[in-house]
């Protein structure tokens, strides 16, 4: 399985998406934001919150909650904009990812990752990079360049295309 | 390793395309002038450099042709054989050549053009111009001529492509070069004196341009630019800040100072923002440098007598205006050449002069570059213009009797259109004008044609100084604000709901007697998620892309603005009908929208 990469201690930022506790390896993390104003793009899809500004850069925000199968994400004073450098098509993009919650930096040993379950999950088992314990909980590690794949991100977009064409 | 070698070679290519690019345009002038020193020491030390530096990466047909034309420019230079048209012929085609072969080097993909043709009729285009020019060859000439042999053999070399061996063959060039380096300057000191001087004066200039000049990566001078405009946001915010604390703390002597330091910081942030800006400009001589052979060669093809004539080749403009104006003005000058002048005969009979002429200049004025191809031959004929539109179903009998001269003449901008009955291979495929406009359209800029029968035509071709500021109408669609490029908007109006008539389920609105289809933005951006309020009156802005006219409702019309476009990375935005987003001054990301693309999809959908 994908464990099989991960050969040393590595750090991770945790988050929550509503009660479920997610990790990213921080190497993929800029940083982290309060959330913002979002400015939506028409005919995007519904995961696809919009555009924001960081610092005079336009970059994208996806509500990860949406895209996980999850109810849209709510403004709270907890919420944040995780941003996160993918490689999208051989080449490295900036997005946001929204979170209910960042939670704190952790170290997982090797050993402490399993692979992920084949069933029971509602996300894609291929976002999940594998599953790690810590204090009898399991962190759902999610391989970032996966979810933000450009399959994923215009996947739906395709299907969702030209919808005020057809009202016409 | 692998990295520095790739590294070292690209370096190679930008240098040798850079060298192919200067050394092109001065051949024609060269053979316009005759037998310039100047001129030809010039191409010399860039064939020379060429050679030199393909030899030492091993880039052996480079060496090869590079070599042969080199012995040619020597001995025009020492004025050993005259300049003649073959020679010259020759010299163009290996010129075409060494290009093809960097286009190669730059691609990697190993093809190796047979270059035994070229070679073979440059040795026997010097052969013929030594025997011709001197009678008996000096002694120099014979040692040059030993070469040759030898270079050939390293071209069979290559074909069978036996890698162990190019490696010995490859230093030997090098030492085989630094040679003739040697044999070059001994012969040429003595018997040139007064050249030499200002030669060393020359080479010394060169190395200080080479100091001065710093290649940087162009996504660099983007990220300054990014962020240079962010230091414009902020400041306007703090201006703002400062003149309400002005309004209520006047008189207070910290608010005074803080007034004069954002007057400080207001000047030289406009200075980085202009200097950030001429980070990315350049001079159009490097797309006109390639036209003066173009005409040369087209004219020669065509049995035409044509001159060109370039100005403000020094005007500075953006890089991607120097990326995509090459084409448009191709097509414009190619079609002058095809369709404009006439043949010498024909003019000396209308009384011109019998060499054809093309002015070709750039210039700034204002905020605006200003690109004219002028020629003097026969004008656009609009009767012509018209009769062509009617046949190809561009318009009907009815609109060309109505038709001013002036909006006949835009007719050749229209996709499928071609003046001349048979098309040649050269031009007339009917696309190239449509081309021009597209482009100049991209640029956010605007194409004029005057014409005048028998005295020639004009294009005009107007461009914004940047690309990465437009002008904008900014409107508010329920919650949401957005910004439309001006370029596309005709006008604005706000009309009563009464005004707005439904036919056969489409709104449309009479303006000026013109009935024009009305969208609802709201719909097109499908971001209709609130109730439209009912309100009497509407606002409406009247688009024009390419020829489709059309009205779009907004819910407020918010003005003019100048914005800074900048790319959405992530978002496949282009086909959303968003062109990218800018950051006004609160902060706040507005999406540009795309009327190009808008129009196309709500005139697909409306066809069906």
């Amino acid at each position: 399985m994908s464990v099989a990469g991960v050969t040393e201690t590595t750090q991770y930022l945790t988050f929550k998406l509503d009660d479920e506790v997610f990790a990213l390896d921080i190497a993929k993390v800029r940083e982290v934001l309060d959330f913002t104003t979002v400015t939506k793009v028409p005919r995007t899809p519904d995961f696809m919150r919009g555009v924001i500004n960081l610092r005079g850069s336009v970059v994208p925000v996806v509500d990860m909650k949406l895209k996980f199968g999850m109810s849209t994400t709510q403004k709270t004073v907890n919420t944040c904009i995780i941003i996160v450098e993918v490689v999208v098509e051989g080449e490295s993009a900036i997005l946001g990812a929204l979170a209910d919650s960042v939670q704190e930096v952790i170290d997982l040993e090797p050993n402490q990752i399993e692979p992920s379950p084949k069933i029971g999950t509602r996300l894609k088992t291929e976002f999940i990079k594998g599953m790690g314990k810590r204090d009898n909980n399991f962190i759902i590690i999610l391989d970032i360049n996966k979810v933000f794949s450009a399959d994923e991100l215009s996947l739906v977009q395709g299907a969702n295309g030209l919808p005020a064409a057809s009202d016409q | 390793m692998a990295d520095e070698m790739d590294e070292i070679i690209s370096e190679f290519v930008t240098e040798a395309e850079e060298t192919i690019e200067k050394i092109d345009p001065m051949f024609v002038e060269l053979e316009t002038k005759g037998h310039d020193k100047d001129i030809l020491n010039e191409i010399f030390r860039g064939m020379h450099t060429l050679k030199g530096a393909a030899g030492f990466l091993g880039f052996q047909q480079i060496v090869d042709v590079a070599h042969r034309s080199e012995s040619i420019m020597k001995k025009l230079r020492e004025g050993e054989i005259a300049l003649s048209q073959e020679l010259m012929d020759v010299v163009f085609q290996s010129v075409d050549v060494l290009r093809s072969l960097i286009h190669h080097v730059k691609l990697k993909d190993g093809v190796e053009e047979d270059i035994s043709g070229i070679t073979g009729r440059l040795d026997l285009a010097l052969d013929t111009a030594v025997s011709a020019g001197m009678g008996g060859a000096p002694p120099q000439a014979a040692a040059e001529e030993s070469i040759p042999p030898k270079a050939s053999e390293a071209t069979a070399q290559d074909s069978s492509s036996v890698s162990q061996e190019q490696q010995p063959s490859q230093s030997i060039e090098v030492a085989e070069a630094k040679h003739e380096e040697k044999q070059d300057k001994k012969p040429a000191k003595p018997a040139s004196a007064p050249a030499a001087p200002e030669d060393t004066v020359q080479q010394i200039s060169k190395e200080k341009e080479v100091v001065a000049n710093l290649r940087v990566d162009v996504n660099r001078i983007d990220k300054v630019m990014d962020l240079a405009g962010e230091i414009v946001l902020a400041r306007n915010r703090l201006l703002n800040l400062a003149a309400k604390l002005d309004a209520s703390y006047s008189g207070d002597k910290n608010v005074e100072s803080m007034l004069e330091t954002t007057a400080f910081l207001d000047r030289v942030t406009s200075d980085l923002q202009l200097a950030v800006m001429k980070m990315r400009m350049q001079p159009i001589q490097k797309v006109f440098g390639k036209f003066p052979r173009m005409v040369r060669d087209m004219s020669r093809t065509l049995g035409k007598d044509i001159d060109l004539e370039m100005f403000g080749e020094e005007t500075e403009v953006d890089k991607t205006v120097i990326e995509n104006i090459g084409d448009p003005l191709v097509h414009i000058i190619r079609n002058s050449i095809d369709h404009a002048i006439e043949f010498s005969d024909e003019r000396e009979q209308k009384g011109k002069p019998k060499k054809g002429r093309i002015i070709l200049s750039a210039e700034q004025k204002g905020t605006q570059i200003i690109i004219e191809v002028a020629d003097d031959g026969k004008g656009i004929d609009v009767e012509a213009v018209k009769r062509k539109a009617i046949k190809n179903g561009l318009i009907t009998e009815d609109e060309a009797l109505k038709m001013s001269d002036d909006s006949a003449i835009n007719l050749i901008f229209l996709p499928g259109f071609s003046t001349k009955e048979v098309s040649t291979e050269l031009s007339g495929r009917g696309v190239g004008m449509d081309v021009v406009k597209t482009n100049v359209a991209k640029l956010n800029g605007y194409c004029e044609v005057m014409t005048k029968k028998d005295v020639g035509s004009t294009f005009r071709i107007s461009l914004p100084l940047t690309l990465a500021i437009l002008q904008a109408m900014m409107v508010r669609i329920g919650e949401e604000y957005y910004a439309i490029p001006q370029t596309m908007i005709e006008e604005t109006l706000r009309v009563k709901k009464s005004d707005i008539k439904d036919v056969t389920k489409q709104k449309v609105l009479t303006i000026r007697g013109r009935v024009i289809p009305l969208f609802d933005l709201s719909e097109i951006l499908g971001v209709r998620n609130r109730q439209m309020l009912d309100t009497e009156n509407r606002y409406l802005l009247v688009a024009l892309v390419g020829d489709r006219r059309f009205c779009m409702s907004v819910d407020e019309l918010l003005g003019q603005e100048e914005i800074v476009i900048k790319m959405i990375n992530g978002i496949e935005s282009e086909e959303c009908g968003i062109l990218g987003a800018t950051i006004t001054g609160d902060g706040r990301v507005v999406l540009i929208l795309d009327l190009a693309v808008i129009s196309r999809n709500i005139f697909t959908t409306a066809n069906k």
